[in-house]
């Protein structure tokens, strides 16, 4: 844990997210009916294009946020937040919830069959389902 | 918006939720906002270059007025389904003062998970990004082209409208229909267009956005007190962008037929990203009664968390005065209009 700290630090200091970072999953509710999605599907969601499922975000501190946004949609932390203005001051989506950790992401997931979230591969266990691994 | 519309929009929310109270969770409020301080100046003194809805204008000495705003918008989320949102908006108006208005003040009920309706004070989207227009930090460029979204000054419908989107694996098609009525105050007149029925398609696929849209409504104009017989218009436009890898691209075609007075506007703006940088080029034309085109070149630098810096040149080619305010005899294009701006969210 403190090494992936150390690790994600560095990567966030170097502003090359990645490099240093485990594989990225995108989890869902146990009970959801979706059992695997395309990349281009979880980035839909993210990126508030279908809201039949709430995205759950990390930190933009964390390394895994950036990692998620340029794997899933190809696209930095700042285009991603140039979309979601788009969206929230013309009233057509609330930006998605954000939350402090892997773990807090699998709190959420598991509290709501209408949840998508990503973690860190590692941080996978029952309380979640994984419907896409973002290499 | 009449109070009494407002009262009963607050109103709807308490009912709905009494009657749904299953679905009741802890209601969630998000207050954010956006804003865009800038400096904008001319080459010329014999007119003022200024915004569509704008009576006044800059000339040599750099003013702050032309593309400066701030929004501030306060999301309620009551519930699973149903939330409130409003926005106010201050800029430069058509008194060349700065005033406030209520930009959006709607209730959003989602019917299923591919509809959705809202009522009250709503965007009048019949741009491709006429419903952000107002919104820096979500525009490549400083400020949209004049020569299009000089055509409709309206940013606001008091009605209703429902959305309504396919879901068709990796693309998404949407459906907005709106109708209600819509009155905006520029320079020495205001527009009113009333029975106004507005169509969208929009296609989302990956990094591609087609929009199609057509309006129609009835145009009432009242030039200082004086109103001008009633117009039955339309507008049509087609918008396109792709924001593929570092290739941005964005344009729109557009057409407004009024009595006497029909225009056609196009834009097609193109940039390219190298990192944090996103420098664009842009060309712009207007043509009918008022006429007038503009050439571009600027750049958008994601400097900071949730703020830009863009500096953007123009040199704008009017016929006679064109979009330009207060020309006087001695006024011939071209112009060079020079702007440096931040745009931030938060």
């Amino acid at each position: 844990m403190r090494k992936l700290f150390i690790s994600s630090v560095l990567a966030a200091m170097a502003g090359i997210a990645g490099s240093a970072q485990a594989e990225v999953v995108v989890v869902v509710n146990p009970n959801a009916a979706e059992t695997s999605l395309t990349k281009e599907q979880v980035a839909q969601y993210f990126l508030g294009k279908i809201d039949t499922l709430a995205p759950i975000d990390q930190p933009e501190s964390a390394a895994i946020r950036t990692e998620f946004y340029q794997k899933v949609a190809n696209k930095d932390l700042a285009q991603t937040r140039a979309l979601w203005a788009k969206l929230v001051f013309t009233g057509k989506a609330m930006p998605p919830r954000e939350v402090a950790s892997n773990a807090d992401v699998k709190k959420a997931v598991a509290a709501n069959p209408k949840a998508i979230g990503y973690i860190d591969k590692s941080a996978v266990d029952a309380t979640v389902k994984v419907i896409c691994t973002i290499p | 918006m009449k109070t009494k519309t407002l009262a009963t929009l607050l109103a709807i929310p308490l009912v709905l939720s009494a009657a749904k109270a299953e679905d009741l969770a802890a209601p969630e409020i998000k207050v954010g906002g956006f804003g865009t301080g800038a400096l904008t100046w001319t080459n010329t003194s014999d007119a003022l270059f200024a915004r569509p809805y704008q009576a006044g204008g800059v000339g040599t000495k750099p003013r702050t007025g032309v593309d400066s705003n701030v929004g501030l918008q306060v999301d309620a989320r009551i519930n699973d389904w149903l939330s409130l949102t409003g926005q106010g908006l201050v800029r430069k108006q058509e008194t060349d003062t700065y005033g406030a208005n209520g930009a959006l003040a709607f209730a959003k009920a989602k019917l299923s998970d591919d509809v959705s309706v809202r009522v009250g004070r709503v965007p009048l989207a019949v741009f491709l990004v006429s419903d952000y227009r107002n919104v820096g930090y979500a525009n490549t460029m400083l400020r949209p082209s004049q020569e299009v979204y000089a055509q409709v000054p309206n940013d606001s419908l008091d009605g209703a409208d429902i959305d309504w989107r396919k879901d068709l694996g990796s693309s998404t098609l949407t459906t907005e229909l709106a109708y209600g009525r819509s009155s905006a105050k520029v320079a020495g007149e205001t527009v009113t267009f009333t029975n106004a029925k507005v169509l969208n398609l929009i296609l989302d696929h990956g990094p591609f956005v087609v929009r199609l849209g057509r309006a129609e409504a009835t145009l009432a104009l009242d030039e200082g007190g004086v109103e001008l017989p009633k117009a039955k218009v339309s507008f049509t436009a087609l918008g396109f962008t792709l924001d593929w890898r570092n290739v941005v691209v964005q344009s729109e075609f557009t057409k407004a037929q009024v009595p006497g007075a029909d225009t056609k506007a196009w834009y097609a703006m193109g940039g390219y990203r190298f990192g944090k940088l996103l420098p664009f080029v842009s060309h712009s034309k207007l043509t009918g009664d008022i006429a007038q085109t503009t050439d571009s070149v600027g750049v958008r630098w994601d400097a900071f968390r949730s703020a830009d810096i863009k500096f953007q040149l123009d040199r704008v080619k009017p016929q006679g005065e064109g979009l330009f305010n207060q020309a006087g005899p001695a006024f011939h294009g071209p112009v060079t209009v020079g702007a440096i701006a931040v745009d931030f969210v938060f």
